[in-house]
């Protein structure tokens, strides 16, 4: 009998030395990680070698070609990771700190990472071409703030009240995935700055129905396939290019404070649309944050005249 | 602590330090500790390098996108917000870039609104800074005397 504790059951794990053992502890099926506390990687100790300075990091942060299914880590802290080629299937990531998480040609199937700390997160970096894929994730609650990208994948994930604040996805695609709560300060793009020999972002069967958008850019987007909320907070605006461009030229005849604002807003979003782009949505608490009251009736007597 | 029988090469003696130093490129993370790995790290001479060119495809990236929705709506009042978001969107580009990328995953980055330079490596010690020509007097100065000599990435 070998007794470890888990932050050596997670080392064997990682490296793929560990076999599936009846005597592993287990909650709901997943081994149990709960509460896995790893230390933020540090110099440990240094000596030349060559014209080099070698150091000494520790714990290891790199993960290569691990597959970590059916684990519980709930609660657990795993600073500064760093996964490559790797799999995570079935897993509960739920209440974790992934602070500095990074991670390059992994699948990440079937898990949930609710409440969990991803701030500043690496999830969308390409390795030989390939991307993370988020297959079946549930990032409810989660602090997705500022998280990189050049592309990922999500299919079926569930952003209900997540933190996306300051988050430009880039060339992310998303399929069949569901926005709840609010959205605030993010950015989707049909493809990433450089990034066009990437499969381009669709935005297919996305539900926006029950989230509130603010100051969310649709880039480069026709947004046929995409659910917007229906209440009288935002504007669902079909036939967006040419409505738009109807408002602005009503709005730049107009030569007051508030006129002059909404164009300047206005113009911004413009430059983003498609032609013939199915649909657009303006939020109009953003509205009357750029020209108060005033402007949000002047948009809406525009938008319907 | 808990307890199991079926560890598959869990008694697999580690190799030598020197072995692993001499079996591997210097510049690949190397496991020297069975129970609690350990990693070896150097720097590689093109660190610098590969930073400016992000630097300098995130200035070009912030020109072509421009105001997000919520700094168009603060620049609407205030247009000479303008050139302050335009700064602070090759910051964030340049972070979400290099974070991004796999050959970079060693540097660590600082988060926006916090103190320190903007990269820094474990490895070595060393720090790197995006900041135009004008501002980097200032920067030697708040961060030489805690993190030692700098490196300039400019746009």
């Amino acid at each position: 009998m070998i007794t470890l504790t888990k932050a050596e059951l997670w080392n064997l794990i990682t490296k793929g030395e560990v076999t599936e053992d009846p005597n592993l502890p287990k909650v709901d099926g997943r081994i149990d990680l709960r509460g896995l506390k790893l230390p933020k990687p540090a110099v440990a100790n240094q000596r030349p070698f060559a014209q080099f300075q070698v150091r000494t990091i520790l714990p290891s942060s790199s993960v290569r070609g691990a597959k970590l299914h059916e684990l519980d880590l709930t609660g657990s802290s795993i600073p500064s990771l760093r996964l490559f080629d790797a799999e995570i299937r079935n897993c509960v990531l739920d209440r974790c700190n992934l602070a500095d998480l990074r991670m390059w040609s992994t699948t990440v199937a079937n898990c949930g990472f609710r409440s969990t700390k991803l701030r500043g997160a690496a999830l969308g970096g390409i390795d030989n071409g390939k991307r993370n894929m988020f297959l079946n994730v549930d990032f409810s609650d989660a602090d997705m703030r500022e998280t990189a990208y050049k592309s990922a994948s999500f299919t079926h994930c569930r952003f209900r009240n997540t933190r996306l604040e300051g988050t430009n996805f880039q060339g992310s695609t998303f399929q069949d995935c569901v926005f709840e709560g609010e959205v605030r300060n993010v950015l989707f793009n049909r493809s990433a700055s450089g990034g066009e020999d990437l499969p381009p972002n669709q935005m297919l069967n996305v539900d926006f129905s029950r989230a509130t958008l603010r100051f969310v850019g649709f880039r480069g987007l026709t947004l046929d396939h995409v659910v917007f909320p229906q209440d009288t907070d935002h504007f669902v605006i079909r036939d967006f290019d040419s409505a738009l461009d109807r408002v602005l030229r009503l709005l730049s005849a107009q030569a007051d404070e508030a006129a002059r604002k909404l164009v300047f807003f206005l113009e911004n979003e413009r430059k983003w649309v498609v032609p013939n782009q199915a649909q657009g949505v303006v939020n109009a608490l953003d509205l009357r944050e750029v020209a108060g009251d005033e402007g949000l009736e002047r948009f809406r007597a525009a938008l319907n005249a | 602590m808990m307890a199991f029988g079926m560890l598959a090469g869990a008694a697999m003696p580690a190799p030598a330090l020197e072995d692993a130093i001499i079996a591997e490129a210097p510049a690949t993370m190397i496991d020297v500790i069975a129970a609690v790995p350990a990693a070896i790290e150097t720097e590689a001479p093109d660190v610098t390098a590969l930073l400016q060119a992000h630097v300098d495809s995130a200035a070009a990236a912030a020109n072509a996108t421009g105001l997000s929705p919520a700094q168009a709506a603060a620049a609407a009042s205030n247009p000479g917000l303008a050139p302050a978001f335009y700064d602070s969107n090759v910051d964030a580009m340049a972070k979400a870039s290099i974070a991004a990328d796999p050959a970079l995953s060693s540097v660590q980055i600082t988060p926006r609104f916090q103190f320190g330079p903007d990269f820094y490596s474990s490895s070595t010690g060393q720090w790197w800074d995006i900041t135009t020509d004008s501002q980097w007097a200032n920067h030697v100065d708040k961060y030489t005397q805690q993190f030692g000599n700098g490196i300039h990435l400019t746009y």
